[in-house]
């Protein structure tokens, strides 16, 4: 994993943990099956993604693997901030 | 109509065999394959033993295979107890040791929960479950299981002799405990097919419907979503759990399915309306939406019924204790006002809705009292609780009948002139979030026991424009580390996710009312403006 990636998953997993007070044992834990991200949680983490890190998701393209493990969420994060970037260019 | 549940299922298997009972997903059964594999699943119980009057936890994610489950128990006479596949270990072991229930029907990837459940159970690891494995998944490592997948292949798939009568306990659902220890709530065959016969009727469901099965197993909503749907020889389509965080998909099921009826809770609703996942003029077949569970606000109700104008809109009213529900109302036609507020309205057929004052005597109509049930969905008690079954359960005032009985429900209600309910608030500190019935008091014991804090009090305030949310504000003891998301981690282990606190503040002293009691409503205030606030 690039440092870059690094970074963004600790952001991440704080993220989850100070504002969402999501605790995350590992980078696979299913977060959705353990009921540890519910449709408030989710809510809260869209906004939070949109304001924190410019990447804005609608409810209606949401696919529920991207965030089920804080590993799907930081690669499906990065992707969007990549895709950004390069659209920027 | 047989007053037995299992027998809705066996009439339709024999006059309409090839008609689709239950599906999920690609997957479907008919009501021949539904009957055929109960079947299979009862008689590997009863030679194993399994009596009537014994309690079977059902450990199986929602699928047709707990359904299959659920009836092979029935049909052994035995009661089942539907667990949260989803729910702590420690929380289930309890409830296990509280009915004394030393059997499970457990599959798909519930194999390890299995093991887990054993080693929190007390006595000799042997004696602890007598598990039937159903398959689907990896099975128990440890416990050795009574039968495999292999065994339901080689089953007598024949009819057992009649085990149960309709004033047995069907299933036992367990609803949150205001002391910490959740309550199981006994239902019987008869509880059950009291209500189901009259929303056939009302309702005017048939064959040709297809029917929501959107709620958790374990939770009352669901009982009318099986037999209902078995009663009228219908359709059950269940909906997997993990589609609720997604309101467009659970649109595009609704359309794609052309399903006929819905029945969730309001802040599924709300939820999809929000995010208006609900085009005009959407989901042509269906006929009738029902809510239960809490207040449906109306402007979500409002959205719902300008874009789906054809369906019947029903507000069901009625706490697990009394099954189902009590009481109903159809909204005539979409309210002019967004202020407006929608009555629980009046009594199912056989049941009865009582106003009552602190003596227990009939309060005026237009005036505030305590809603109490009568009737024939009244529950026989809490699971081997006879304490609290006599505080909830009482005889109805000047009767001599000993089987008289009402529940007094917590509600705070107010009678029309008009003969109608309106529901005013709750009398305790129960809360309902998502459709769950919520003992604050559960949280907060949980919490204390954690030994890290001075105070705590557990709030429900208004959320993200959709729902309420569980708040919690604490006053950590002098020299503990304390953080919200390591105190949530430790909730998890006892209490299910539903009850896990969202938004946490920590205080120097909680806020006090002047005769020195937590001042809840200045919490739950701070929580509002906190919620406008924060994003």
């Amino acid at each position: 994993m690039s440092d870059d990636r690094r970074d963004l998953e600790e952001r991440l997993a704080e993220t989850l943990a100070e504002v969402l007070h999501v605790d995350v044992p590992s980078r696979e834990t299913d977060l959705i099956r353990t009921g540890r991200l519910d449709s408030v949680g989710l809510v809260d983490l869209l906004l939070r993604l949109e304001r924190t890190y410019g990447v804005r998701v609608e409810m209606e393209d949401l696919e529920i693997d991207q965030f089920r493990s804080l590993g799907t969420i930081t690669a499906f994060v990065a992707a969007r901030m990549e895709s950004a970037s390069t659209a920027a260019r | 109509m047989s007053e037995l549940l299992q027998h809705w299922v066996r009439d339709q298997a024999e006059r309409r065999p090839e008609a689709t009972a239950v599906r999920m997903g690609d997957r479907g059964l008919t009501y021949a394959d539904l009957e055929l594999a109960s079947n299979r699943v009862a008689n590997l119980l009863a030679d194993a033993g399994c009596a009537r009057g014994d309690r079977v936890g059902l450990l199986i994610p929602k699928s047709p295979a707990a359904i299959i489950a659920m009836l092979g128990v029935l049909k052994v006479g035995a009661i089942y107890v539907p667990l949260d596949t989803a729910g702590p270990v420690a929380r289930l072991a309890r409830i296990l040791e509280q009915c004394d229930d030393r059997w499970i029907l457990a599959a798909g990837d519930t194999g390890v929960m299995v093991d887990l459940i054993a080693a929190e159970l007390p006595g000799p690891r042997a004696e602890r479950l007598l598990v039937g494995w159903l398959g689907g998944g990896p099975p128990p490592a440890v416990t050795q299981p009574l039968f495999d997948p292999a065994d339901l292949e080689r089953a007598p798939d024949g009819r057992l002799p009649l085990r149960s009568s309709p004033s047995n306990p069907a299933h036992i659902l367990f609803t949150s405990g205001s002391t910490g220890i959740p309550k199981g709530v006994v239902i019987t065959h008869s509880n059950v097919w009291h209500f189901v016969r009259w929303a056939v009727q009302y309702f005017g469901m048939t064959s040709a419907d297809r029917n929501s099965g959107h709620s958790p197993l374990h939770f009352d909503l669901s009982t009318f979503d099986i037999y209902g749907t078995f009663a009228a020889g219908a359709e059950l389509r269940l909906i997997p759990p993990e589609l609720s965080l997604l309101p467009h998909r659970l649109a595009k099921l609704i359309r794609d399915a052309e399903l006929t009826q819905w029945f969730s809770v309001p802040s599924v609703l709300n939820y999809m309306a929000k995010f208006d996942a609900v085009r005009d003029g959407d989901f042509p077949a269906l006929r009738r939406l029902m809510w239960c569970g809490e207040v449906f606000p109306t402007p979500s109700l409002v959205h719902w019924m300008r874009r789906v104008p054809q369906a019947r809109f029903t507000n069901l009213y009625g706490p697990t204790e009394a099954t189902i529900a009590s009481s109903f109302y159809t909204v005539p036609e979409c309210p002019a006002s967004e202020d407006e507020v929608i009555p629980i309205g009046r009594a199912c057929a056989g049941e009865e809705l009582l106003v009552l004052d602190e003596q227990r005597r009939p309060v005026p109509s237009g005036e505030q009292g305590d809603l109490y049930i009568a009737g024939a969905g009244l529950s026989p008690g809490y699971w081997r609780d006879r304490e609290r079954t006599l505080q909830a359960f009482t005889l109805r005032p000047r009767t001599s009948n000993p089987e008289d009985r009402i529940y007094r429900t917590g509600d705070l209600a107010v009678m029309g002139a008009d003969g109608l309910v309106r529901f005013v608030g709750r009398a305790d500190t129960q809360v309902k979030s998502r459709g769950y019935r919520i003992e604050l008091g559960e949280i907060e014991t949980a919490l204390h026991a954690l030994g890290i804090l001075r105070e705590c009090a557990v709030v429900a305030a208004p959320g993200t424009a959709f729902d309420s949310v569980i708040c919690c504000a604490y006053v950590p003891l002098e020299g503990k580390a304390v953080s919200p998301s390591g105190m949530r981690e430790e909730l998890a282990r006892v209490l299910p996710a539903y009850m896990l606190p969202s938004r946490w503040l920590a205080f120097e002293a909680l806020p006090a009312t002047g005769n020195g009691k937590i001042d809840r409503r200045e919490l739950k205030d701070r929580f509002a403006r906190e919620e406008v606030v924060t994003p």
